[in-house]
């Protein structure tokens, strides 16, 4: 038995070097030569099968399949009870949908673009919001359009404090959050446009990070933990941001530990 | 993909972003999964939908208990699987030249689609249990603690079918 365990760890090891690309089927032969006359026969029938089981969907089913899931993602996102506003609203809900999908390009929310998070149709801002994300193709944009959206709820949050809605920015922060963190994946993005999103990202860290110390300065003292959360979260996101697309991390760093200045208005 | 464990629970909150990328990370290879275990084009797109709307439905109920998410999803493509198996009882084999194969040019693809349609046909030939392992290591790349997750056996069991696998389909293609 432990003979026949061993034997399956070492086709396992093999099988995940080859794949892996740290080996090739010759070296793992060589590296075991007791097992060799077993290991070889399975090791090329694993890469048949490896290559065989290589098929790609088709772009047209991926491209149906994803409008499949975008109407799905809406109306999971709409779901309300019945009765009461429920008609004006699912009219304002599909009218900024509709009119998200035929505005010009370069990111521009046509429909519910000022709402408040304390208003009425603030969800239709932020479903609207998402499905421009769902419909951004390329990585770059979809990272460059988070970036967008981060200073869409830094605005937001600024509001907010001002009017002491304190529990808005806690409702705020999570998105702001989820923003920063999805800017700043760089992984799929070709290197030669990460240069653009390291440039925004360095730009906006420092605009951002001094316009919230200073905010922070002119609210009540009530407000100032809640702005404190959010300095950290968006420092945190942002230094992770810069780090994983090369940005100059001390520069960045150094601009927020200057003095507050100005009157930090969004 | 940043933060998995992050994106997850944005998902389960309700954050359609966040599902999304979840979808555009996994939904090449819960397609190839299927292919491999179905293999049939038209079946496999339909069921490949199936998984991800079901996934949204009921991705409230996930909870991280050690496991990753890629076990739990593709334990949800293998309870799709076999309801289609229960609606349809039976097997077909893969038309050759229906999958868009990768990365092959021209001149090699005459041989390496014969090569395909052998091996597809080899593995529609495993028992359910090896066909499955082929389809999570093999196609979807998971690990093999991710795949033993996934199909509720242990590490050393999964090491186990997938030997059995192999050994089995180097048998077929060898009679042929």
């Amino acid at each position: 038995m432990n003979k026949v365990r061993r034997f399956e760890d070492t086709l396992n090891e093999c099988l995940e070097n080859i794949h892996g690309k740290r080996s090739t089927l010759e070296e793992c032969l060589a590296r075991y030569p007791e097992h060799a006359e077993d290991l070889e026969p399975l090791l090329r029938v694993a890469l048949a099968v490896e290559k065989a089981s290589s098929v790609e969907p088709r772009p047209e089913f991926k491209a149906q399949a994803r409008s499949r899931l975008q109407a799905a993602l809406y109306a999971r996102a709409h779901k309300h009870p019945r009765g009461g506003r429920a008609w004006w609203w699912q009219w304002a809900a599909a009218a900024a949908v509709l009119l998200v999908l035929f505005a010009a390009g370069g990111g521009t929310l046509v429909a519910s673009a000022d709402s408040m998070p304390d208003q009425s149709l603030y969800p239709v801002k932020i479903a609207g919001e998402q499905i421009q994300m769902f419909f951004t193709r390329s990585d770059v944009d979809k990272a460059k359009l988070n970036a967008r959206l981060a200073e869409v709820r830094l605005q937001e949050i600024d509001r907010m404090a001002r009017a002491g809605k304190l529990e808005h920015v806690e409702k705020v922060l999570p998105r702001l959050k989820q923003h920063l963190e999805m800017a700043g994946y760089a992984q799929r993005i070709p290197p030669g446009k990460v240069p653009e999103l390291r440039n925004i990202l360095e730009t906006n860290a420092m605009r951002d990070v001094a316009a919230l110390k200073a905010l922070k300065e002119q609210v009540p003292e009530r407000a100032k933990p809640a702005l404190e959360r959010v300095l950290q979260v968006s420092k945190e996101k942002y230094e992770k941001a810069l780090r994983a697309t090369g940005g100059n991390v001390e520069k960045v760093k150094s601009e927020w530990e200057k003095p507050e200045r100005g009157n930090g208005n969004r | 993909m940043p933060d998995e464990q992050s994106l997850v629970r944005q998902a389960q909150a309700g954050d359609s972003q966040a599902f999304a990328t979840l979808y555009e990370e996994y939904f090449d290879r819960v397609y190839r999964y299927i292919a491999v275990r179905v293999g049939n084009q038209t079946e496999a797109e339909d069921l490949t939908q199936q998984v991800f709307l079901k996934c949204l439905e009921s991705i409230g109920g996930f909870r991280w208990r050690g496991a990753p998410f890629a076990s739990w999803l593709f334990r949800v493509a293998h309870n799709v699987v076999i309801d289609h198996y229960r609606q349809a009882s039976r097997r077909q084999t893969l038309p050759l030249d229906e999958f868009i194969v990768a990365d092959e040019s021209p001149e090699e693809l005459v041989d390496f689609k014969l090569e395909v349609e052998e091996v597809k046909r080899a593995i529609a030939r495993l028992t359910d249990a090896q066909r499955q392992v082929i389809a999570l290591r093999f196609a979807s790349g998971l690990s093999i603690s991710e795949s033993a997750r996934a199909m509720g056996k242990s590490e050393g069991a999964i090491k186990a079918l997938q030997h059995s696998a192999l050994q089995a389909l180097k048998r077929i293609l060898r009679t042929k």
